[in-house]
Order: structure tokens, then sequence, then C-alpha cells
């Protein structure tokens, strides 16, 4: 019998080359022949891999951009099936990525779900900052662009409310706006939304230490937060993951063509990082970060302090266990504040992107989170 | 109290001891208790197995993770990386400096530090104008309700723009 291993499983050269009864060069011989015959499997795969990478994608749905602020933009999606749901739903993205993750594959969208269950969705595409965004303030975007966007969706649908999904900072950023225009906001839904700041745990928080870190110095010096900063802070939180093992488990299945098509997709995504407002990065930090003054009650913007206990819609809290970014501990805090009555937490097994491109994100959480919101809607009228 | 059977050994040494003890231990499916006596046939079928190359790697990733984590807590990390930002900060300084001295009057144009200024001073402006017009409104709204008799319609006057300076 061959002590071979089938190439489609690691190949481990100590175990051929010195097993305890001592070195057997026929099979050592064997297994780096195998290893061989694989390697050039992986090799003739080449030119599906390059066609994947050629063939990725930004965004899976199509849309129609219907309001533009440069460099912000208000996208609608056109789903296929009919509208069963009068208020309409608005996502609000982070504005250190680009939004496209929430509809990055057709089986890995959650825009989709929200059209699938019968919602007329929308989207705020934040845009790439341009030198002249780099003053622009949490007030310029939030009582600015957003509350617009809110307006202009309001007189193109005839509704009263929205439904607001904020993912990340862009929940955070919803949590405030839901506080300031309470009347315009029907449902709340946070995805790995940070409300609290006041643990630890996170390395973020860490490295944001006022001892450490000197935001205004960083803010005054760049203007724009350049989007490397960015991008590798986070793929520094998890080093050895996003630096070894995601390239391993690539060569592991770069003969696999629908990994190759999801892997892609996220490597797009996750290399399109974009510069933020130095304004806006500075409040987040400072007040954020620094201070934790959200619930506090005391986190300016505009002038004003956000109460969160000001919003009294109901509220749908989504964390994902092993999010790194965003821990649970930071979001779940938000009962506390809010004014709500119908208040939900739901959580799964995944990572902070996880939640929104998951296997098990949309198998388990999202049909039930578009059900929580089609359960608080208003059916349309039929005449 | 220190350890008498066990000598002290240096951080990079502990480090890599415990990494590949406990790629070892994972390797041979045990518990994952280094130094453990173990029963030798037993080890080596699961050592032989291709599964063990995968228990392995995942176990060695995972230590590195930990202890990349814990590293990247310290002082000494915080430390170096205030240091590098220092510098890179520094370095952008000089850059918008040169630019600003020689470039911008050698080629008579303006910077993207100039149009920062212009646009933050339109910006402020448009701030102030709109806060004016709301007082305007709020006081036509007075005169209004005054003559005519029914409530204020005017909304209250904007909390004025503040400064991207430092604050």
């Amino acid at each position: 019998m061959s002590q071979t291993p089938p190439t489609s499983q690691p190949f481990n050269p100590f175990a051929q080359a010195f097993p305890w009864g001592g070195f057997d060069p026929a099979a050592a011989s064997k297994a780096w022949q195998a290893e061989m015959e694989n390697f050039s499997k992986k090799l003739g795969a080449m030119p599906k891999v390059l066609e994947a990478a050629m063939k990725a994608k930004k965004g899976a749905t199509p849309y129609e951009v219907v309001m533009t602020e440069a460099p912000v933009r208000l996208v609608r999606y056109q789903g296929k099936g009919d509208k069963r749901h009068a208020t309409p739903v608005l996502f609000v993205f982070a504005m250190v990525n680009r939004p496209y993750v929430l509809d990055l594959l057709p089986n890995k969208s959650v825009v989709r779900q929200f059209l699938n269950a019968g919602f007329d969705v929308y989207m705020i595409d934040w845009g790439i900052p341009t030198p002249s965004d780099a003053t622009k303030t949490l007030s310029d975007y939030i009582e600015g662009h957003l509350h617009r966007a809110v307006e202009r969706i309001l007189a193109d649908t005839g509704s009263e409310q929205v439904n607001l999904i904020g993912y990340c900072m862009g929940g955070t950023m919803s949590a405030m706006y839901a506080s300031m225009h309470q009347e315009l906001v029907k449902n709340l839904i946070l995805m790995a939304a940070p409300i609290d700041w006041s643990s630890r745990d996170s390395l973020l928080l860490n490295w944001t230490d006022p001892k450490y870190f000197d935001v205004d110095a960083v803010v005054d010096t760049f203007g724009l937060i350049p989007p490397q900063f960015l991008g590798n802070s986070f793929a520094m939180l998890k080093p050895v993951a996003n630096y070894f093992q995601k390239w391993q488990g690539f060569y592991e299945k770069m003969d696999d063509e629908k990994f190759l098509e999801d892997f892609f997709a996220m490597e797009v995504w996750s290399n399109d990082n974009i510069p933020i407002s130095g304004e806006v990065y500075r409040d987040f930090v400072k007040y954020g970060f620094q201070q934790n003054r959200l619930v506090q009650g005391t986190f300016p913007v505009g002038g004003k302090k956000i109460n969160l206990g000001n919003i009294t819609c109901p509220v749908l809290s989504l964390t994902a266990e092993a999010d790194h970014l965003v821990l649970p501990c930071q979001s779940t805090p938000l009962k506390e504040h809010v004014g709500s009555t119908d208040y939900t937490e739901m959580s799964v097994k995944a990572g902070h992107i996880g939640l929104s491109v998951g296997s098990r994100a949309h198998k388990e959480i999202w049909p039930k989170a578009t059900a929580w919101m089609a359960e608080r809607s208003e059916p349309v009228e039929t005449e | 109290m220190s350890d008498q059977t066990t000598p002290p050994v240096d951080p990079i040494t502990g480090f890599w001891r415990d990494v590949w003890a406990r790629s070892a231990a994972a390797g041979a499916n045990t518990p994952g208790i280094p130094g453990m006596p173990m029963d030798p046939s037993a080890a080596a079928q699961a050592f032989m197995s291709p599964e063990a190359m995968k228990r392995m790697q995942a176990a060695f990733y995972d230590a590195m993770a930990q202890y990349a984590e814990q590293y990247m807590r310290t002082p000494q990390f915080l430390e170096s990386m205030k240091k590098s930002m220092d510098q890179a900060m520094q370095l952008r300084q000089q850059m918008d400096g040169f630019l600003k001295s020689n470039m911008a009057s050698a080629f008579e144009s303006a910077t993207g530090g100039s149009h920062a200024e212009i646009l933050g001073a339109i910006r402020q402006s448009t701030a102030q104008l709109q806060s004016q017009i709301a007082k305007i409104d709020a006081r036509v709204s007075d005169l209004e309700s005054a003559v005519t008799g029914k409530p204020k319609t005017a909304k209250p006057a904007p909390a004025p723009a503040k400064k991207s300076a430092k604050r």
C-alpha cells in the first residue's frame, strides 16, 4: 500500500521523510513526486486565476443613480419582484471602504435579500473624497448629504419615513441621524455598529490611545486621511490571517472556479480603500475612540449633542461573534441607551465582513432580519 | 519566586519554542501539552496523516496570531508606531513646505494647500451666510406673526459651522 497522500490533501514532507521508524527514501520520493504533480496542477490553473481576476466586478445588482452631490451619490436598486412594503430601505455604509460589499455577488448580497423580500432599496454611496472634502465634518455628511438623501427618497416614493440600515461606522452615523430625525425613521437596523468604546479589548482602541496617537496632528498634516493608512491599519489587526493564511488558502484552492470568483470579488473590495475626510476622522477618533462620548450623550455633531435616547423606533442590532474590528461588546450597549421599547439583538458566528458576505449570515441571519423589518412595515396599498 | 527546574529563556527563544511545541502537539493530535509522554505508535500514526499537517499549520498560525496580537498591545510596539507616524508626518510637512515654497512659485500654480484654504474659506462664508439668512427668516417670521396673529413658521437658526483648525 502506498504511503503517498492524495494530492488534494496538504502535503506533510516530515511525515514521509522522517516517520517514527526512521527515514524511508522510497516513501519520501513518492511524496515529493505527488507534491510536484499537485504543483503542476496549480500552475495549470493560472489561466483560470487570471480570468477570474479580470472578471471580478464591483457589485451584482443593477441600479440607477437618483441623486448626486459630488462625490456622494444616492442609488436605487432595481429588483425583479413586486414591492410589498411601503417604506423604502436606505443602506448607509462606512466611509472608509466602498459600499458594494453589501451587494458583492448575486448569492452574497444583502441588498438582494431586501429586494427579494419586497422592499424598495436605496443606498448612499459616499464616493471618493477629494482634497476639497477634507474639511467636511460629520454634520456635513449626516445633516447634509444623508438628510437630503432621505428627503429625496421620501419625495420619490411618497413615503413619510425610511427604514435605515447602517453598517459599521455607517451604523453609528445612522444611529446619530435617527436620534436627530426620529420622525423620519420607521425602523433602524445596525450592523456591527460601534456605539460604546469603553472596552480596551479592541486593538484599534489601543492604537488610538491619545498617549500614542495624536489625531489632531495627523488630521492637520494630512487633511484627507490616506487610504493606505486605513487599509494597512485594518489588515494589521489580523496580520497572520491577512498576510499568510489567506494566501496559503488561495494556493490550496486556486483550481476551484467558485472559490476564485468569491476570492477575487472580496480582494477587489478589500483593496478598494478610499480616503476619509480628516474632520470626520478627527471626530470619530477623538469623541468616539478616545473619549467615548456617544453613550454619554455628549458626542457633538454640528453644534448639537447626540442623545441616543431620542431613538424610539424599533431597533435591530446585528453583531458578528468573531468580529475583530467592532467587537460585539461595542454594539450591544445600545440597548441601554435608546428610548425604544422594541429592541432586538441577533448574532451570527462570523467576522466583521462575514456579516454581509458570509454564507452563514445569508442563511441564518438575513432571512430573519428581513422578516423582522417586514413585520414592522406597512404593506403597499393596492388600488 | 524563580522556577528552579526550568532555566529562564529569552523572549525570542521562548516564542519559537512555544510555537513549535504547539504545532508538534497538534500534529500528533494530542491535547496540546508539550512534553507529555504519549504512545509512540499512536503518535506515529497521527503524525503520518496529511490531516496532521493541516492541524500543525493551524496551530502554528494560531500561536503566531496570538503572539502578534499580544505584541501589538505592548508599549514597545505603540511607541514604535508613534515614531513611524511622527516620521511620516514630518516627511509630509517637509514635502508640503518644499512644494509650497519652490514648486508653486516656480510654476506660478496653486497647490493642494491653496485649494483647501480657498474651499475652507468658501465653506465658512457659506455657513455664515446660511446662519444670517436663517436669522433674517426668523425675524420676518416674528414680524408676520405680529402682524397677522398667526403662529411662527420659521425654523430656528442652524448652529454656526465649526472651523477645521485644531480643537
